[in-house]
This record gives C-alpha cells, sequence and structure tokens, in this order.
C-alpha cells in the first residue's frame, strides 16, 4: 500500500499540470462528449419527444382517442381537489418509506450471507432471485394464497405458536405491510447487484486487515459496508423510484380497486386508470409530472446526504 | 423495476373482464373490395381482393375455433375478402394503434365501451351502413343495440350477451335444514335461510358461508336494479337513486352482521385468485353470471347445485343485468367497406349462429332472440332461467364515463361494507363525480 | 479446533437462516410447478392443494401446442440477443464517460438520466409509439431492441456507480502512460467491472424475455409475437387455461433460472479477478 500511496503522490501532481493546461481539458470534453454520444443520440432521438409531449399533454384534455382541447393548469386544479389522488399519493408514500429502507436492510443481509463461502451457494441465490422470475399473476395468486386468513400458510404458522393472524390484505390496517412484505420477496434483484458490488471489492483489503488481526465485525465495518455504499446508493434511489411507481403488484392483487378502502391505491395504478381507463390521458400526465417533482425532490435530498456516507474511491 | 412484470394486463383482463382488442395494422396491400353481393363475378381475372384486418380479445382455441367455424365460411361466400385475424390482449393496443393512425379494420369491443369511445369521436358512424343494407335492430335485444348505441347512432354491432342469477348448494342447504328445491324467491328469504349456513370453524371464522352479497357478480348494479333502483333517468345519471342507497344499504347490513374482516377473508382473498368460491362447496348462494355453467360442467363438483333469478324485495320482479362484446370500425380503418362486410356476416345472424352452434358453446347467450331460440337453448333447464330474463334485462348506462361510474361505485362499497361512510354519502359523492367527469367531456370538441 | 467449531456452528445457523428464507422466496416458484401438473379439477381446490393426486404432465405438451411455441421462443430468443448486444456495447462506455472524464456534460447528462427513470412509462408510452411510428418501424420487432443500442438509464446508472468505485489511480496512471482515452476504458476499467457487465447483461435478458407490453404494442404479425405474448392466448373470455398458462410459464422461466445459475458462478470467478485490483 505503501508504494500505492508514492504512485498516487506523483499521480496527483501529474493530474494537477494536466489540470491546468486547457488542452487537457479539451480533449477531456470531446472524450467526454463522444463516449457519451449513443446516450446523447438516444435521447433525443426517442425520449425528447416524448418528454415533451408529456408536459404539452399534461396541459390539454387529451383522451389517446382525440387530442382535446388546452385547459392550462385545468388538470393540475383538478387533481388538488381530487380525493383518491391525495389517498393515493398517502398509500405511496407511506409504502416507500417503509419498504425501501427495509429492502436495503434485507438486500444487504442475505447477499452478504450468501457471499460466504457457503455450501450450495449457487442454489441459495437462485432460490433468492426466483421471485423476480415468476410472473406476477403466479406471484399475486400465491399470495393471496399464503396470506389468506382462513386457510393460508402464514396464520396457520401463526397459530401453531399461539397467535390469532390479521386478515392480511382483506383488513384495511395490515394491506400495505403485507404489500412491503411482498416487496422484500421482490428483493432478488437488489441482491444481484450488491454480490456484484461484493466481487469488487479488493481482496488485499481483507488480507491486510486480517494481518492487522481484525474480525468479521470490523472488516464488514471498515471495508465492506464503506465500499458498498456507491452501490447502497444506487439502491437506494432505484429503490425509491421504483416504490413510487409501485404498479403490477397491488394491481393485480387488488384487480384495480385499491380494496379494501382504498389502502393499496397506489399513485401509478389511479395514473394508468385515468390514462387508459377514463382516456384522460392529459390528467395522467399531469399525474406523471407531479410524481416526477416528488421523487426528483426526495432524490435530490438523498444526493445531498451523499456526501457524508458514499464512499467512492474514485474521488479524490 | 427494469423486469417490467409482463403479466400486468393479462390479469387486469382476466379480472376486470372488460375489454377491447387491438393488434398492428397490417399494411394493406389493395384497393377497396366489392360487396359479398359480387360473388358471382369475383372469378374474373383482375378483381382484387381486400385483407381485413381483424383483432380479437382472445387467442388460442378461441381464435382457432372462430376462424374454423366462422370466419372460414365467411371467407368461403365472400372470395374477395380475406381476414387477417389477430388476438391483441387488452385496449392498450387499441388505443395507440388508434392514436399511432394505424387501427385494425375491425375490433371486438366490450360493448360497454363503446359509448366512450364514440364520445371521442374513435369510432366509424355505421348508421348510414345500416340504413343502407336494412339491418334491422329488432333482431338484437333492444338493451344490447342500445349498448352500441350513442347519441342516436349507431358505433358497433352486438356480438354476445350474458345475464347474472343466483347458484344455490343444494347440499349446504339440506345441511342446514332447508327444502333444496325451494331456493330463496325474496331478499328477506335470502337472509334468513344464508343465516342459516353461516357456520364458524375456530379461530371465529367462518367454515361455511350463506351468501355475500358482493361476491363474483354482485355489485351495487346488481343489487340497484334488484330492488328497483335505476342509474340514469331522463338522461341523467343517477347512481344515488333512493332504491340504490337501499341495496347499498342491504349490502352493507351483511359486512355489519357477519363481521366485514371475517367475511373478507373468503370474499376478497378467493375471489382474486381466480377461484370461483361456490365451487369449494362451502359458499351456499352466489351471484354469477351464465358462463359458469360450463366451468360447473368441466369442474363436477362434489354437491348438488342449482340456479334461480337473483332475489329481489318482495312485490318486485325479478331483474339481472347483461354485457357482452361487440364489433367495430376505428376511425382511421382503411378497408371500411371491406370490413363492413365481415361485421355484417360474423355479427350477423349467419355468424352468430354458426359460432353459437359449435360444439363447446352450450351456455352461451347469443345477441339475437331468434339464433338462441333456433338452437333451443331454453331447453337447458339452468341456461333457461338466464334467457327468461334476458327480455328485462338491465344494461349499465350508456354514458362517455361509464368506466369511471363503474369504479366509482366499485370504490364506495368496498367503503361501504369497510364502514367508511354512509351509504346515501358515498352515492351522492359518486354522483358528483361522474357529473364533474361529465360536464368535461360534453364540453364542445374542437 | 475450538475456531473449527465455532465456524461450523456459524456455518450452521446461515444455512438454518437461508433454508428458512429460502422457502419462503422458493415458494412461488413451487407452487408455479405444481398447478402446471394438477388435472383441471384440482385447481380450485380449497384449502389450496401443493401435491396434485395425479400428476399431469400432458399439461406441457399441451401448452407447448395451444400456441407456436417454438415460433415464439425463437422470436423472443433474436430480441433477448439483439437487445442485450445493444446494452453491453452502449451503457458501460456512457457510464464511463458519466463517471469517469472530467467533462463538463457529465453532470447535466447524468441528470437527464435520472428524470428520464422518474417518469412512469405509462405517460411516455403513447409518444413513444408515435416515433416509432414516425420512424416507419411500428410493425417491426425494431423498436424492441434498437433503442438497447442507444443506451438505457438504469445501466448507465448502475455501471457509472461501479466506475465510480474504482480506484482513480488506475486510469491516471493510463494517461500519464499517454494510452488513448479508448484503451484505458476497454483495457484497464472495462475488465474490473465484468460482475457489473453481467449483471446487465442478466437484468437485460430478463427484461427482452418477459417483456409484455413492448410486443403487445409494436408487433402486428402473430408470427413475430414473443412467448410473452403467447402466455397470453391462455387467458379465455371468463376466466383462463390455469393448468396449461403454469406450464408454460415453467418453460418460459426455466431458461432464465438455469442461466442465472450459471452466472452467478461466474461471479464467483469474478473474485479472482478482483484480486488484481487496488
Amino acid at each position: 500500500m505503501a508504494a500505492n500511496d508514492n504512485v498516487a503522490g506523483t499521480v496527483k501532481t501529474v493530474r494537477a499540470a494536466k489540470r491546468g493546461s486547457s488542452s487537457y481539458e479539451r480533449k477531456m470534453s470531446l472524450y467526454g462528449f463522444l463516449f457519451a454520444l449513443p446516450w446523447i443520440l438516444g435521447i433525443l432521438i426517442f425520449s425528447a419527444y416524448p418528454l415533451v409531449m408529456s408536459i404539452y399533454y399534461s396541459f390539454t384534455t387529451y383522451s389517446i382517442l382525440d387530442p382535446g382541447q388546452w385547459v392550462g393548469g385545468g388538470n393540475y386544479k383538478d387533481l388538488m381537489a381530487d380525493g383518491t389522488f391525495w389517498i393515493s399519493i398517502y398509500n405511496t408514500l407511506y409504502y416507500t418509506f417503509i419498504s425501501v429502507p427495509l429492502n436495503i436492510l434485507v438486500g444487504v443481509g442475505l447477499a452478504l450471507m450468501l457471499n460466504t463461502k457457503i455450501r450450495g451457494q449457487g442454489i441459495y441465490r437462485t432460490i433468492f432471485f426466483l421471485p423476480s422470475l415468476v410472473p406476477a399473476v403466479a406471484t399475486t395468486i400465491i399470495w393471496l394464497w399464503l396470506l389468506n386468513p382462513q386457510f393460508g400458510l402464514v396464520n396457520y404458522w401463526l397459530e401453531k405458536i399461539g397467535i390469532s393472524g390479521p386478515g392480511w390484505l382483506g383488513d384495511e390496517h395490515w394491506s400495505k405491510p403485507s404489500l412491503i412484505l411482498m416487496g422484500v420477496w421482490g428483493v432478488g434483484q437488489a441482491i444481484v447487484i450488491y454480490l456484484a458490488g461484493l466481487q469488487d471489492i479488493p481482496q488485499d483489503y481483507y488480507d491486510a486487515a486480517e494481518v492487522d488481526g481484525a474480525g468479521t465485525a470490523l472488516k464488514l465495518r471498515h471495508i465492506t459496508l464503506p465500499l458498498m455504499t456507491p452501490v447502497i446508493f444506487f439502491n437506494l434511489i432505484m429503490g425509491t423510484i421504483g416504490a413510487m411507481q409501485n404498479f403490477v403488484l397491488p394491481y393485480t392483487l387488488t384487480n384495480g380497486t385499491g380494496s379494501p378502502a382504498n389502502s393499496l391505491t397506489m399513485y401509478v395504478m389511479y395514473l394508468y386508470q385515468n390514462a387508459f381507463n377514463y382516456l384522460k390521458m392529459g390528467y395522467a400526465s399531469a399525474m406523471a409530472w407531479i410524481l416526477f417533482l416528488i421523487v426528483a425532490l426526495l432524490t435530490v435530498l438523498i444526493f445531498i446526504t451523499q456526501k457524508r456516507w458514499v464512499h467512492y474511491q474514485g474521488k479524490e | 423495476m427494469i423486469n417490467r412484470k409482463p403479466f400486468i394486463l393479462f390479469s387486469t383482463t382476466l379480472l376486470t373482464a372488460a375489454v377491447a382488442l387491438s393488434g398492428c395494422g397490417s399494411g394493406g396491400n389493395s384497393a377497396e373490395g366489392g360487396t359479398s353481393d359480387s360473388g358471382g363475378s369475383s372469378g374474373k381475372s383482375g378483381e382484387q381482393t381486400t385483407t381485413v384486418d381483424f383483432w380479437v380479445n382472445w387467442g388460442g382455441d378461441f381464435k382457432n375455433d372462430y376462424q374454423k367455424y366462422v370466419i372460414d365460411e365467411f371467407e368461403k361466400t365472400h372470395p374477395n375478402i380475406k381476414v387477417k385475424m389477430t388476438y391483441v390482449e387488452g385496449t392498450d393496443k387499441l388505443l395507440t394503434s388508434i392514436a399511432g393512425g394505424n387501427p385494425p379494420d375491425v375490433a371486438q369491443l366490450d360493448r360497454f365501451m363503446v359509448g366512450s369511445w364514440a364520445a371521442k369521436g374513435s369510432l366509424e358512424d355505421l348508421s348510414p351502413l345500416i340504413d343502407r343494407d336494412g339491418i334491422n335492430k329488432d333482431d338484437y335485444y333492444p338493451g344490447v343495440w342500445a349498448e352500441a348505441t350513442y347519441n342516436n347512432k349507431v358505433y358497433a354491432l352486438p356480438w354476445g350477451t350474458d345475464a347474472r342469477a343466483l347458484y344455490y348448494n343444494k347440499t349446504l342447504m339440506q345441511k342446514a335444514g332447508l327444502d333444496p328445491n325451494k331456493p330463496p324467491k325474496t331478499m328477506d328469504e335470502l337472509d334468513a335461510m344464508s343465516a342459516k349456513m353461516f357456520k364458524k370453524a375456530g379461530g371465529g371464522k367462518y367454515d361455511e358461508i350463506g351468501f355475500i352479497p358482493w361476491m363474483n357478480q354482485g355489485f351495487i348494479y346488481t343489487y340497484g336494479w334488484a330492488f328497483g333502483g335505476k342509474f340514469e333517468e331522463n338522461g341523467q345519471l343517477t347512481p344515488n337513486n333512493p332504491e340504490n342507497v337501499k341495496a347499498l344499504e342491504w349490502m352493507v347490513s351483511y359486512a355489519k352482521k357477519y363481521n366485514i374482516a371475517t367475511l373478507s377473508s373468503f370474499s376478497n382473498a378467493m375471489g382474486q385468485t381466480g377461484i370461483n368460491p361456490f365451487w369449494t362447496g362451502k359458499v351456499g348462494f352466489i351471484v354469477d353470471g351464465n358462463w359458469i355453467l360450463n366451468d360447473l360442467a368441466k369442474m363436477k363438483p362434489n354437491f348438488e347445485w342449482g340456479v334461480t333469478p337473483i332475489p329481489s324485495p318482495a312485490g318486485l320482479p325479478s331483474t339481472t343485468w347483461s354485457g357482452g362484446f361487440s364489433y367495430a370500425i376505428p376511425k382511421g380503418a382503411k378497408h371500411k367497406e371491406a370490413a363492413w362486410e365481415l361485421m355484417k356476416f360474423i355479427a350477423g345472424h349467419d355468424g352468430t349462429l354458426l359460432w353459437a352452434k359449435r360444439p363447446d358453446g352450450t351456455n352461451d347467450i347469443t345477441a339475437m332472440p331468434k339464433v338462441n331460440e333456433e338452437l333451443k337453448m331454453d331447453q337447458n333447464p339452468n341456461l333457461k332461467v338466464f334467457l327468461d330474463l334476458m327480455p328485462t334485462a338491465k344494461f349499465r348506462p350508456v354514458t362517455p364515463v361509464g368506466q369511471k361510474l363503474w369504479d366509482e361505485l366499485a370504490r364506495v362499497q368496498d367503503l361501504a361494507i369497510n364502514g367508511k361512510g354512509q351509504p346515501q354519502a358515498l352515492l351522492d359523492e359518486v354522483k358528483k363525480n361522474v357529473d364533474n367527469e361529465l360536464a368535461k367531456v360534453s364540453q364542445p370538441q374542437s | 479446533m475450538k475456531n473449527m467449531t465455532a465456524q461450523r456452528s456459524k456455518n450452521l445457523v446461515t444455512h438454518l437462516f437461508l433454508i428458512l428464507f429460502g422457502l419462503f422466496f422458493l415458494s412461488p416458484f413451487l407452487w408455479l410447478v405444481s398447478t402446471s401438473l394438477k388435472p383441471d379439477t384440482e385447481l380450485f381446490l380449497w384449502p389450496p392443494k401443493w401435491i396434485p393426486s395425479t400428476l399431469m404432465w400432458s399439461n406441457y405438451p399441451d401448452a407447448i401446442g395451444y400456441f407456436p411455441f417454438f415460433t415464439y421462443l425463437r422470436n423472443t430468443l433474436g430480441i433477448t440477443a439483439l437487445a442485450t448486444i445493444g446494452v453491453l456495447l452502449s451503457c458501460p462506455v456512457v457510464a464511463y464517460s458519466l463517471a469517469r472524464i472530467p467533462w463538463k456534460g457529465s453532470k447535466p447528462l447524468f441528470g437527464i438520466t435520472l428524470i428520464l427513470m422518474m417518469l412512469p412509462y405509462q405517460v411516455t408510452m403513447i409518444p413513444i409509439f408515435i416515433v416509432f411510428k414516425k420512424l416507419g418501424m411500428v410493425g417491426t420487432n425494431v423498436p424492441l431492441w434498437l433503442p438497447a443500442f442507444f443506451g438505457a438509464p438504469f445501466y448507465i446508472f448502475l455501471l457509472r456507480q461501479f466506475f465510480m468505485g474504482l480506484p482513480r489511480e488506475l486510469e491516471d496512471a493510463g494517461r500519464i502512460d499517454g494510452a488513448s482515452e479508448m484503451r484505458i476504458y476497454s483495457r484497464i476499467m472495462l475488465p474490473l467491472c465484468k460482475p457489473a457487465l453481467l449483471t446487465v447483461a442478466l437484468f437485460q435478458i430478463i427484461g427482452s424475455w418477459t417483456d409484455y407490453q413492448g410486443p403487445l404494442i409494436y408487433l402486428s404479425d402473430e408470427s413475430q409475437y414473443t412467448l410473452m405474448l403467447g402466455l397470453s392466448s391462455f387467458l379465455t373470455q371468463h376466466g383462463a387455461e390455469w393448468q396449461m398458462m403454469m406450464a408454460a410459464n415453467v418453460m418460459i422461466t426455466l431458461p432464465i433460472i438455469v442461466l442465472y445459475f450459471v452466472v452467478q458462478k461466474a461471479f464467483i470467478q469474478g473474485i479472482t479477478f478482483s484480486g488484481i485490483k487496488g
């Protein structure tokens, strides 16, 4: 490591020297642009028009079937007076604030366990990934069965240990926790990303720590977790965006009704209904941009905290 | 989140049952075809064939059978028209294709949606063609025809219909000391009989259920009509009609009497798993459609059952309500004339008959009373229960906000049975919400 | 000796924990398999039966015969392969630019990348369709894979995080040696990201394989349909051919499960690669 520090010192000097020269900056600008070019083109060709159009729609009564009329802020004003809209915001934020941290906790925990040199590692890893592959219809039905208050396995087990289980999805107080529980089931994708992140941690760090006599806990705290932060950060952002857009499970579970008593009416579910069932694409577009503002706000907040806890090796 | 679960739409459709279809435009390659009358001249060289792009809602067996029993016959009698049938699930694709300007020539559309789609100007007005070719609306049930009509113009040809009735479990009735051959005729009888059938298991949960009003096809619509209510009067939507309120109050009485949380374990969880609770043999009475007869024949449940009209309060006649599909020409279709030829056939007498008399179509009700008679459907005693209700069957209001009204009613029904609000106030809210929507839709189109 | 015992009991606890959780995670798949082997009279038993009284293996050939399974399989394979190649070519380059090349555009471009993910797909679906309509690609499978060659925000962000986590010394050393950026990227940085690239490939394969909405909207000829569209053909007017649908699901899911099993082995090999780092 000492040698490394030396090199790093030299590099820093060189870098500082190079930084100063405008030809270096020009060169880097050109490279940066060229490397990013496919994406820039992709945005211009495939995304720019849809983005602009969805803003435009949000000010009209576009119905998909007809162009509708310009209504200015009418859709936004109507939304403020729409009770279901507010219920869906509440439900969605509730879901997001609990499920995202929970999924990170479970995901990192399982990933760490799956990363140990344990027998049957490959099989375990595959099993934890399975729910992400099973189609939503099957997932939905199995959950309705598992959580059935009457015959479901979950309550059956609870009864065995003397607990009278709740009504789960049929009970408005337990429906959101049930949905959050199901979210944990889908944590397999995040686990894959954590595992990839764990592979990226150089073995010499651990070797060096072991020489210093560090135990498992210490290694976890001082090496593994800090070096995992970029990936945790990624899952935090994506988890938040994903949770705010949660759609498939609540939609299939409740058949689009959000029952019981509106407790599972999620934001994008209501947006989808407006767009494709009520043919109110303008209204739905306005909902999309409000959702965007909420998610953007949350993301900015997460980015602000980034400096305190995310450890990028590449940063100076 | 990347793994966009593919099944969203499957289950949506599956569970909501209301959908229309879509596929993608074929590059039609020829000029407008002639009419069916040109059959004799079709042998002439130089006559061009038109390919009609036809989207249906179901693939698999449905599509194969429909091709075999109906479309092949059509092509035989109309040699200058070729039909390219494509199955497309859900309305999303049809909507997208209309927005993109390349819709199919004929699409199968839930009749329930014709009103709102027509209001957006996205379906061809068929009235001139109907007048020209002398299509007789009296060949169809009046309500079925009305569902395809918006603002006095016809936008679709009806195809198929259905009805709802009360299925009862004779075995359970017997167990409860009831005469299994005397199903309830009035709401009071239903309440009293079902009360005897609820049986609690351990933990305060029900092992057997007499009746849960909101299971399967039990909606505010179902009971509003049974109580003599109306959902449309003098051109106004009337979800808060006093009889509808009474119906909802009656539904709520079950939630109160039998404890909603315990009932939900049956109704909520089972209904959505694709399991029909009635098949479990643990449910005394259930409101469901005639299509269940097909499944009951296949499943061979280990209990005796029967079917009877939905009870109504004493003194009121039995009611049912109907839905079904239709065929429409989306705006922007490229082969209107040939599309119309196809529609006239498949939704007309010949096509309807060809389809209805297929080997496993025994429990379907067609939109044409005459075809139902020809097939002697009323000789099937179970189906007869439904058929006899057809002449007075109710239909959901034809309105641009039909789907919204449906969803709003479902929403307040759920709130009411969960004790969140009073039926009167909730239905007033529905009235307010749909009227608001209607006011926006009714603004003159640019 | 004492250490060994401690290690062993620790392993035992881990195993117990994983098995318990594993059963929970495995249950949907077990149910899928169980339903796929049921006779249709046993689909609706209540309480549900996990093991059918007779194993209906015939559901599998029946399901294959229900729609042109092998044609749809070939179509799905083609789209999946192209899309996966696409993201592997485009996303790492872009992510590298955003993470490691000091240039003014990187921050705003990263911001736009995030914005694109924050808008729900439901509202951009129609305008995107119109773009492809104008490009004349509706009715072909091109919209299902071409965009992959121009980057995908999720993967770009993911790979950016990985590049950000690599030590800076690596490319600086290369730059001092006068290596071109392309060379630094392809010879130094890219090989270090193997696990991340595998992850991206895996996700894209699953994404394309299980995509429903895309094929639904863009394909217009049934000869071009994909497996997911085939699955929807088990839906009937008032229900579904459940047992066949689930059998088809098992067959469609199985290759991905096997693929994942193989890929995660490559992950383990990744450990040896990462030894070079630091």
